[in-house]
């Protein structure tokens, strides 16, 4: 009973602590602390915005007009451009601080590039993002965007409340004409001869972040507490000195008696003859399960240990009812979400009815798979999903705990550019992927693996079958199917399998949005057949899982991409290095490999190769990938501990990065990148104890992991993978049944 | 399997699911109606608007498009992308007000320029979308339709006859501002109207579907977390009832323990 009081108390004080500091970082984020004099100043967080628009027009030539010609739109087309870009300078900022009775040095203007151009041409180097940055925290901004074909001007403002948004747009124009007329005075030209700037409408002004403030104390208390319980509870559970648990069970009243209780508490030890201990979980199920006493107490060492008895009836009993021979809904409901995972491109596909968030298929299902979970896990017995904690979780957890506190440390300044939203819309979606890892691991048992990865492999093999249909007839059967059998209700998107990109290749996507991302998934899948070929004992088996592999090359080479070549090879060296006596197992793939690829891709591969040459690697899609390393530096010294803020770095306003290792420096930093990184070596260390195991099942899996976790690192680095959902979708279900392998507290020790 | 668990704990605590399915029928109906309690009665949240739609094509006096000078014709384009942009102008607008027989305050109207910002920064689409907030009653929105000369003009007020005027005055408007432009003596451009101005009386979408679908919503909500407060009340249950069997078993001394 003391016992309980004293757990009792240590949650009251721990919730305690967490609450008052998270109260103390909501008071932090929302005001402006001072220590000479102390003082605490609510920080100024409200934005409004205004929109007007500037027709540009000269004195002696009326537009439109009958007589207007093409040349003369683009001469005034260009004028405007002009102009728009001196609206932006220095003094013509100055006057508009006298006008609105502002410091200059608080305003910042930008004249955005409209010309039709390349999106790459518009993107900012360097230079122009150091410069950016350095204005980005000015409260007053004008955005100012020309038309190409028409001699108009949009000006958009930024300022604290909406009246002085509107008296910003009025006074760039005043200053501007102003600016016009002191030209004109200086050069002695006649002020009727101006060219008139005349304003279309008055500017419409509104606040535009009026949710912000409860959005960043919300996200900061609940981050906050999170992670002072997670730090507090993780205190706790350290045992400080040995003796610490047999003094517990002595005040506990039972002194070495207390078994079940003591048994509940208990770390994973060994027995008296060396063997593992029944952990906690498995101690309760088997009490559950089991009439009759289930395991035998050891007072030496103060642990359970099951008995042949219970290990034998433990393990036959989840062998029953193991995926696919259980009537458990959830390994089901896991295994059609994986079908859509590898058949469905569910990213192009939303509802056509008009939702406050951008409802996707997969954001439609998971929320059903996560309440079953939910209802199962608070249900109990031997059949919920039993929660582990593995190195696995340690480093996905901490990449997310990461992503949130970059979002937390700059939700002020994130408010101020109107990103918040933008970043608790990734966050969500964060939220979304870690969830299935959390899911996976939980609810899948060990002896469900090799079932699970069976099923893995038949989809990956459709989705390549389907890749390779696509590249040979045009024909892209998952989106025509996902349009005609889901209802009228979805939108889905249209996979244009006859068109080409930019330099000239061929579109070819199976059911994901970008020929990349395709590829990403298929290098996902081919562990399992590599693995599974290594480990078979008949030829015939041989032979299946070979094929499989073929078909899963293939379908990556017929996507035309460079990484298709690029990525399987990390996969295969993974699986070398980790089984280096089986090398020449693979010989024959490598035969059946160059034998079978150009029978089912034809001319693909030579493509890819052609690509690959050193004279064409100067095409755009290389060239701008190297230009994004010089182009982020400023990011990166601006924000260098946690970035800039999770999902923040948009492709829109910005460039696009394609690395997700660029894209986690900008929005995380290095401390973000590193948690990224260590989040895939994770699965590597988790998988490497078991990958020498004798356990094939285990070991197949965690070789299959290790594959899939080295090319998850390596597609990181060609292309920015968390922004094409089946990637961190599929590297996580490998995580989670990684966790599985690692450790399985509802089945009898090996 | 675990459904039939689901439903048996549910049935255990059937008084407070009921409790929630008055309460998620009440928001639901809340949502759908304007409850009046005295005189009992629901009203209908579903208001109706007034909607016209009309075109008009800009053309010249001697007709571009009959004459076939293909020359000049992609002029025409850009000269009807201004004129829509320019109608959104003071001057313009209170001419249309005035012909639609409505105070100025009470009309806004939205030029292409208004409506999407050519670059998509932050700033440009939030002050967009903060001046697309329209509290005036009387809207005409004017489109610019592809890369063509044609203008589609869209009028929204609160009945269907005011709907119609709005359009038909801003029809007018268009006419005068491009008779008004251009230099003196030149040739005008010309607006053509395409067709009569269709009229119709839109009910807006009712919010009975939305209202049943976070009906239902908070219903699951509120059993799901019957079942995961059960869950919890039951574990402590169990971990209290588990201490004092260890305590017990203590009591009775090691020799019954063996």
């Amino acid at each position: 009973m003391r016992t309980r009081l004293r757990r009792n108390r240590t949650l009251l004080r721990g919730s305690a602590i967490s609450v008052l500091a998270g109260v103390l970082a909501v008071i932090a984020s929302l005001s402006t602390i001072s220590l000479v004099p102390p003082t605490v100043k609510a920080r100024q967080l409200q934005v409004s915005a205004a929109a007007t628009h500037v027709f540009v027009k000269l004195p002696s030539k009326a537009t439109p007009s009958r007589r207007a010609t093409e040349s003369d739109f683009d001469s005034l087309a260009k004028r405007t451009t002009l102009i728009g870009q001196l609206m932006a300078s220095a003094p013509v900022r100055e006057r508009i601080g006298r006008i609105v009775g502002v410091d200059p040095g608080s305003i910042a203007a930008v004249a955005q590039i409209t010309g039709n151009v390349p999106a790459t041409l518009r993107e900012p180097d360097s230079e122009q993002r150091a410069h950016d940055i350095a204005t980005s925290r000015r409260r007053y901004r004008l955005d100012i965007q020309s038309k190409p074909a028409i001699p108009v001007l949009d000006v958009y403002t930024q300022a604290p409340s909406p009246d002085e948004a509107t008296a910003l747009a009025n006074a760039a124009i005043r200053a501007m004409r102003d600016e016009l007329a002191a030209r004109a005075d200086a050069a002695g030209l006649d002020r009727d001869q101006l060219v008139v700037l005349e304003q279309i409408g008055s500017p419409r002004a509104a606040v535009i972040n009026s949710g912000d403030p409860i959005q960043i104390a919300a996200l900061t208390f609940f981050v906050v507490v999170a992670l002072t319980g997670a730090a507090l509870a993780a205190h706790a559970a350290t045992p400080r000195r040995p003796a610490a648990t047999r003094e517990t069970t002595h005040e506990d009243g039972g002194g070495e008696h207390a078994a079940p209780a003591a048994a509940t508490r208990a770390p994973a030890r060994r027995g008296a003859d060396g063997r593992p201990a029944m952990r906690p979980s498995l101690a309760y199920a088997a009490s559950v399960a089991l009439p009759a006493p289930p395991a035998r107490w050891l007072p030496s060492v103060g642990v359970l240990v099951p008995t042949a008895a219970v290990k034998r009836v433990l393990g036959e009993a989840h062998t029953l009812d193991a995926w696919p021979r259980t009537t458990r809904i959830l390994p089901w409901m896991l295994a059609g979400f994986m079908a859509v995972l590898w058949l469905v491109p569910f990213n192009q596909i939303d509802l056509s009815v008009s939702t406050p968030i951008d409802l996707k298929f997969d954001r439609l299902i998971l929320p059903f798979l996560m309440g079953a979970w939910v209802l199962s896990l608070a249900l109990g017995g031997t059949r919920a999903p039993r929660l582990r904690w593995t190195i696995v979780h340690v480093g996905v957890l901490a990449f997310v705990a990461l992503a949130f506190l970059s979002v937390v440390f700059t939700a002020p300044y994130l408010s101020q550019t109107l990103e918040l939203d933008l970043a608790i819309k990734k966050l969500t979606l964060l939220v979304a992927y870690v969830s299935l890892f959390v899911i996976v691991a939980s609810t899948v048992r060990r002896v469900e693996i090799p079932a699970f990865l069976t099923y893995t492999l038949v989809l990956a093999v459709i989705c390549g079958l389907g890749t390779i249909w696509e590249y040979r007839f045009q024909y892209n059967v998952f989106y025509d199917l996902s349009d005609k059998l889901l209802p009228g209700l979805f939108n889905v998107g249209v996979a244009e399998s006859g068109a080409v990109d930019e330099i000239g290749r061929r579109l070819v996507r199976g059911p994901a949005e970008l020929g990349l991302e395709a590829v990403a998934m298929l290098t996902m899948g081919l562990p399992i057949a590599i693995v599974r070929m290594m480990d078979a004992a008949r030829a015939r088996e041989r032979l299946v899982y070979g094929l499989a592999a073929c078909i899963l090359l293939a379908a990556a080479i017929a996507t035309f991409r460079k990484s298709a070549f690029l990525a399987p090879i990390s996969v295969v060296a993974t699986l070398a290095y980790f089984r280096r006596a089986y090398i020449l197992k693979l010989v024959p793939l490598a035969l059946l490999l160059l034998a079978m690829i150009p029978v089912l891709s034809p001319g693909a591969l030579g493509s890819v190769v052609t690509q690959l040459d050193s004279n064409r690697l100067g095409v755009a899609t290389v060239s701008d990938r190297t230009a994004d390393y010089d182009a982020l530096r400023p990011d990166l010294w601006s924000h260098f501990l946690f970035g800039k803020g999770f999902g923040t770095y948009d492709h829109t306003s910005y460039r696009i990065l394609d690395s997700e290792i660029l894209s986690r420096i900008a929005e995380m930093g290095v401390l973000g990148l590193a948690a990224y990184i260590l989040m895939a070596l994770g699965v590597v260390a988790g998988a490497r104890r078991l990958i020498r195991t004798t356990d094939r099942g285990q070991a197949q899996v965690a070789l299959a992991a290790a594959s899939a976790a080295i090319g998850f690192i390596v597609l990181s680095s060609l292309f920015d993978v968390l922004a094409f959902p089946h990637v961190p979708y599929l590297f996580l279900t490998w995580a989670g049944l990684l966790a599985v392998a690692i450790k399985s507290p509802d089945e009898a020790p090996p | 399997m675990e459904l039939l668990h689901i439903l048996r704990a549910l049935v255990r605590m059937r008084l407070l699911v009921c409790a929630g399915l008055l309460l998620a029928a009440a928001i639901g109906l809340m949502l759908a109606f304007e409850v009046s309690l005295a005189p009992p009665a629901l009203v209908s949240r579903a208001t109706l608007t007034g909607v016209a739609a009309a075109h008009v094509q800009i053309d010249t006096g001697p007709s571009l498009i009959a004459s076939g000078d293909s020359d000049e014709f992609p002029v025409l384009e850009k000269q009807a992308g201004l004129l829509a942009d320019l109608m959104a102008s003071r001057r313009v607008e209170a001419d249309i007000a005035r012909r639609a027989g409505v105070v100025p305050a009470a009309l806004l109207v939205v030029g292409p320029s208004m409506l999407r910002p050519l670059m998509p920064s932050p700033l440009a689409v939030s002050a967009a979308q903060a001046a697309a907030i329209a509290p005036e009653p009387h809207v005409l929105r004017i489109d610019a339709i592809g890369s063509t000369p044609l203008l589609r003009l869209t009028a929204t007020a609160p009945s269907a006859a005011a709907a119609r005027r709005l359009a038909d005055a801003g029809i007018a408007g268009i006419t005068a501002a491009a008779t008004g432009l251009g230099t003196p003596g030149a040739q005008r451009l010309v607006v053509r109207r395409l067709g009569p101005t269709r009229v119709a009386g839109m009910r807006s979408a009712s919010k009975l579907p939305m209202a049943a679908a976070a009906a239902t919503v908070l219903f699951a909500m509120w059993c799901g977390g019957l079942i995961v407060l059960s869950g919890v009340i039951r574990r402590r249950r169990r971990a209290a009832a588990r201490t004092t069997a260890a305590r017990d078993a203590a009591a009775r001394g090691p020799a019954h323990c063996a």
